[in-house]
């Protein structure tokens, strides 16, 4: 037989070898499904305090933070994230971590979680700033980080980092980068505190924002690699941040973030098939002057977003709730406020714990984390802290 | 160093010696390809100097990412063995993959918007559609491109089996903008490259 007549049958040889290969690689699509928080998917009544929320600011080794993230242990002990250094994008910004025990309202140590340096070893890139830490312990106690690099440019730069610590946050292992675009993997970040899934995976809301803005639904697996993702639009115009509240094994919402000035209010998408698709549902009556908000689903089955509910300015943070998965808002506490409109309280995130505590965190003029822990019947009750 | 980091130091030393050759026969005026192993070496050394922030090929991951395997393939064969590049492909199939791709993969990057309400690059991550239209365009195209081209798409998908990238997505396995830049050129400026031997479009049957 020629050279010529067997390279062809080598190439189909080797093509049949490399497509098998391939179809064993393709992870399974399994069933897709939200995991049900601690208490259910049903509503509970079990009564929750009327106390006042405890107060708590994180110490600040920096003179500039931002972007905090939650993470609830098994222990119940708390693990709270956020960035900070001389100021945003600079070159000494890394992230901390603190821990905070929420039955004594007391703070424990903090230290520098992650530096831009370890990080560009890790991922073997060139790293010039790094921010948006989330935080999220899985079943097995591992705490897990997302954070956000940048090698060049601004943030619309960004591309996603996920790193995991078997020791409460104090070692890291390396770090993997998450690919989700097909443009030079340009700009996406994550902002908001992830949901997990029945099947181990880990749903993430992560968004584009280089030119136009959209959300975007990850599903990653345990082992870090990205298994899916997803578009959100809840209308034209532009959404960041979105904030993922699952209210079945299948049904979920999502609060984004508007950056449409036109639009300037809190979108919504809905999914009905575990995240395979999200449907456009609009924007809400909650006004959003382009600032992050924070959406959770609370025992009883009601919906809570912390917002900055302002045409401009951030000088507002105030809390809204929903009893009709969504539909209506009403609003509720509001957190902090100030007459300075250059004032800032923003970038909130909400966890609730197995024992039904609330637990918000901010970014305070952003100088600082304040954390707030109260119980759902203090929504209730009327009055403002 | 994981695997990923390992490939992506590969596909900048391709990068950067296919760079250092063009500049070299660009100054010699060289009309035939020349492989070099000389070039690779060089392009080693240049890739692990030292810069504020991490050495060159570090800074040049964090600029453009890693090339896909089909072209740090090309790169490679470009830099030290050009005589085996593929022939290039029909101009109208070339036209035709960088229309599709742009339209379907970057366009709606750069616009915001998914073409038919369709989200391609998200086929890559369970990518059955793909690997269905792969076998197709393989059985199609067989007799009509160079079959060195299905060699690589053969190697792109080892090299996803195998997860030696960052990126589980089929697609970054195959192609990348500098690809697609490629086969523009080669679809509507000039011949991509007058390196390679023309392969004849029509072999002895199998």
């Amino acid at each position: 037989m020629t050279r010529s007549r067997r390279a062809p049958r080598l190439t189909a040889a080797l093509l049949i070898v490399a497509i098998a290969a391939a179809a064993w690689r393709v992870p399974s699509k399994g069933v897709v499904e939200f995991s049900a928080p601690p208490h259910g998917w049903g509503p509970t009544t079990a009564s929750s305090s009327t106390e006042p929320p405890t107060l708590i600011d994180l110490p600040m080794p920096t003179p500039s933070a931002h972007a905090s993230s939650i993470a609830i242990l098994g222990s119940g002990s708390l693990r709270i994230a956020w960035f900070g250094g001389a100021r945003e994008g600079s070159s000494d910004v890394a992230i901390w971590m603190a821990e905070v025990d929420p039955v004594s309202s007391t703070v424990g140590a903090h230290w520098p979680a992650l530096g831009r340096e370890t990080l560009a070893a890790s991922v073997h890139r060139v790293v010039r700033m790094v921010g948006n830490p989330v935080v999220w312990a899985d079943g097995d106690d591992r705490l897990n980080l997302w954070v956000v690099s940048v090698s060049y440019g601004g943030w619309s730069g960004s591309s996603v980092n996920w790193l995991q610590s078997g020791d409460g946050g104090r070692t890291w292992s390396g770090a993997r980068r998450l690919v989700m675009s097909p443009l030079f993997n340009l700009s996406t970040l994550v902002r908001s505190q992830p949901v997990a899934m029945t099947d181990g995976s880990v749903g993430l809301g992560a968004y584009h924002e280089f030119i136009h803005k959209w959300g975007l639904w990850v599903r990653v697996g345990v082992d870090g690699r990205v298994l899916d993702t997803r578009t959100m639009r809840p209308d034209t115009g532009n959404w960041l941040q979105p904030s993922i509240a699952p209210l079945s094994s299948a049904r979920a919402v999502a609060a984004l973030r508007c950056t449409t000035s036109s639009i300037g209010a809190v979108g919504l998408v809905r999914t009905a098939d575990g995240g395979e698709s999200w449907d456009s549902e609009g924007s809400t009556t909650i006004p959003n002057p382009n600032s992050g908000l924070a959406l959770i689903r609370l025992a009883d089955g009601s919906l809570l977003i912390a917002a900055n509910p302002l045409p401009t300015g951030r000088s507002t943070l105030q809390l809204f709730r929903s009893h009709d998965k969504g539909a209506t808002w009403a609003p509720s506490r509001v957190i902090d406020t100030s007459a300075n409109p250059a004032d800032e309280f923003s970038y909130p995130c909400l966890v609730e714990s197995r024992s039904g505590t609330i637990h918000l965190s901010y970014t305070r003029l952003r100088k600082g984390i304040r954390l707030l822990s109260f119980g759902r019947a203090w929504l209730d009750a009327e009055g403002t802290p | 160093m994981t695997a990923p980091a390992i490939y992506g130091f590969v596909s900048q030393c391709a990068i950067i010696a296919a760079v250092l050759i063009v500049c070299r026969d660009l100054a010699t005026k060289a009309a035939t390809p020349r492989g070099s192993i000389v070039f690779f070496c060089v392009a080693i050394a240049v890739a692990l100097t030292p810069l504020p922030g991490g050495s060159v090929w570090e800074h040049l991951r964090g600029l453009w990412g890693d090339a896909s395997v089909v072209t740090t393939s090309l790169l490679l064969l470009y830099g030290l063995s050009p005589s085996r590049l593929p022939s290039r492909p029909p101009p109208t199939i070339a036209a035709l993959l960088v229309l599709a791709v742009f339209g379907a993969l970057y366009l709606p990057v750069l616009a915001g918007v998914d073409l038919f309400g369709i989200d391609v690059y998200s086929l890559g991550w369970r990518p059955w559609i793909m690997l269905g239209a792969i076998v197709a365009i393989c059985l199609v195209l067989w007799r009509r491109i160079d079959l060195r081209w299905m060699r690589l798409i053969a190697l792109a998908l080892l090299a996803y089996a195998a997860d030696i990238m960052e990126s589980a997505n089929l697609w970054d396995y195959l192609i990348d903008p500098g690809l697609v830049v490629g086969l523009a050129c080669v679809a509507f400026v000039t011949p991509w490259s007058q390196r390679g031997p023309e392969t004849p479009l029509k072999r002895a049957p199998i």
